[in-house]
């Protein structure tokens, strides 16, 4: 049997496997299922879905092409700047577990008593995940492609059906029951994929890589401005990610909200570090033309070969499909309850409105895909790091203040977020007419800075049972005491 | 050599949310406790 045939097979059968569990999210629906898994993700299964959400294309297809051309420097693209964006998680988990809402928009209009926040956070959120969730399936396409031969776009058709099916069917229940064995898949395969490697080197991927690709500064991040640069777009985009600030709100409790990303994140580092060193090692191995986005997948087809490339390509599958589901169960979930519950009828089935536009958006999603898929090829990792960084100078202000600063004010916040985000695409204007060299997140972060200081400058932050309740020094309820220990959470 | 440091490094700021998950239960411990 030829190796195309099983990829082939191993994708529907996969496919197959996880549409089983998202129908057996389908029986069990409610609106606290499908929206917060009942608000009880234990430890295991939170760890479980921080990590495979975190763990995308960005990571396994755009870091490995990165590292192919650039060696070692991918560590100073992306290792920081993650463990940045993990320490500042760690930091929101616990009060936003305590507010006990529903979205992270929501938390913008109780902390604010801004609908208009709500909303523009809510559109911010969608249309970037959307750009996401596009660059998740076009790395899909590209895999299949090279892996099996199939045709770009009816792979991302394909697979764009399997996950839109399953999220739409199950929401977040199914989402986290399906994270689980794709953490497992992705992880085992990647860890897997680079013991190859090191073999295959004779370890000299880590003890003596060539010439250009054994140092820490290369590629993008050519000197400390740089880097600092690139820490900033993952370390403060990473906790304005919805997806993953909403499982705060699904967790058991506030320990298990810190203690996923706690662990997940020194997993996913392993994780991480293992793409690298096959990104690396492509770059040692492949063809010259190999050392971009097809580097992972052609390594192991053509180069490696064998049973490995299977288990390879269930590892990129998984990150793929894991990732595109958490962002497909957000952009669904936040236009039924942030913009089309706030613009009429209270009363609708927000389950059913949830459903039909999480169908609609990933049809729509997965065919704007297909014609990208044919009309321009750019680093996956770059274009994540544009929406991130637009991301994060729209919403990392607005979202810390409002949880640490009591000053913090609606005015300041409005300005703070829509400031941000314009300052951040005249920035990245400014850097691709050539006039400014900076990342366009300087500009961004520093513009909704000074607007939040400004505008709350002005005037008082309204008084609520809210505030007074996210600033008390006791947050936790009666219940939540007995179950919130942190030995006890972890034994 | 530089290899080895990025490896020990990445380490060393993967455990820093671990650290920061325990320091931050033993804040909440404090303050739940009957003063």
């Amino acid at each position: 049997m030829q190796i195309e045939t099983v990829y082939l097979l191993a994708f529907f059968a996969y496919s197959l496997f996880i549409l089983s569990v998202g129908l057996w999210g389908y029986r069990r629906a409610s609106l606290a299922s499908f929206a917060l898994a009942e608000r009880k993700m234990g430890l295991v299964v939170s760890t479980g879905t921080f990590m495979a959400t975190f763990v995308s294309a960005v990571t396994v297809i755009g870091v490995s092409g990165y590292a192919s051309r650039y060696g070692w420097s991918a560590a100073a693209f992306s290792c920081y700047g993650y463990a940045l964006g993990w320490i500042l998680l760690v930091l929101a988990a616990g009060r936003l577990h305590r507010t006990k809402l529903t979205t992270v928009p929501e938390f913008f209009y109780r902390r604010y008593g801004s609908t208009a926040l709500r909303v523009f956070a809510a559109l911010t959120i969608i249309l970037m995940y959307s750009l996401v969730l596009l660059v998740q399936l076009l790395a899909m396409g590209v895999t299949l492609n090279i892996l099996a031969g199939l045709n770009t776009s009816l792979a991302i058709v394909i697979v764009g059906l399997v996950f839109v099916t399953y999220t739409m069917l199950g929401g977040l229940a199914a989402v986290i029951r399906t994270d689980l064995v794709q953490v497992v898949l992705l992880g085992g395969g990647v860890i897997l994929a680079a013991c190859i490697v090191l073999a295959r080197t004779g370890g000299a991927v880590i003890f003596s890589p060539p010439e250009p690709l054994g140092h820490f500064f290369g590629g993008n991040v050519r000197t400390t401005g740089d880097f600092i640069g690139w820490m900033l777009v993952w370390g403060l985009g990473i906790p304005t990610e919805s997806y993953y600030l909403h499982r705060f709100y699904a967790s058991r409790s506030a320990n298990v909200a810190r203690l996923q990303v706690g662990i997940g994140g020194m997993l996913v580092m392993v994780i991480l570090l293992s793409v690298i060193v096959c990104g690396v090692g492509a770059g040692m191995l492949n063809p010259a033309n190999h050392h971009d986005n097809s580097a992972f997948p052609y390594l192991f087809k053509n180069v490696v070969g064998g049973w490995p490339s299977v288990v390879v390509l269930f590892a990129i599958m998984s990150a793929v499909q894991s990732s595109s589901s958490g962002l497909l169960h957000i952009v669904g979930l936040y236009f039924a309850m942030d913009i089309y519950r706030q613009l009429g009828s209270r009363h609708r089935n927000l389950l059913r409105v949830s459903r039909v536009s999480t169908l609609v958006f990933g049809v729509v999603i997965t065919l704007a895909t297909v014609y990208v898929a044919t009309h321009s090829s750019t680093l996956i990792s770059l274009i994540a790091g544009i929406s991130w960084g637009g991301m994060a100078s729209a919403l990392f202000v607005p979202l810390f203040a409002g949880l640490f600063w009591r000053r913090a004010t609606r005015a300041g916040a409005l300005a703070s977020s829509v400031g941000g985000l314009m300052c951040a695409i005249a920035g990245f204007s400014l850097k691709q007419a050539g006039l400014i060299s900076i990342h366009e997140i300087y500009p961004g972060l520093i513009g909704s800075a000074v607007l939040m200081l400004a505008g709350s400058a002005l005037a008082r932050p309204e008084a609520s049972p809210f505030l007074e309740e996210l600033f008390s020094s006791a947050p936790a309820n009666s219940v939540e005491k007995q179950n919130d220990d942190l030995m006890g959470v972890l034994l | 050599m530089t290899v080895r440091l990025i490896l020990i490094s990445a380490a060393c700021v993967a455990c820093l949310p671990m650290a920061l998950c325990i320091l931050l239960a033993a804040l909440d411990r404090i303050q739940k406790a009957p003063k």
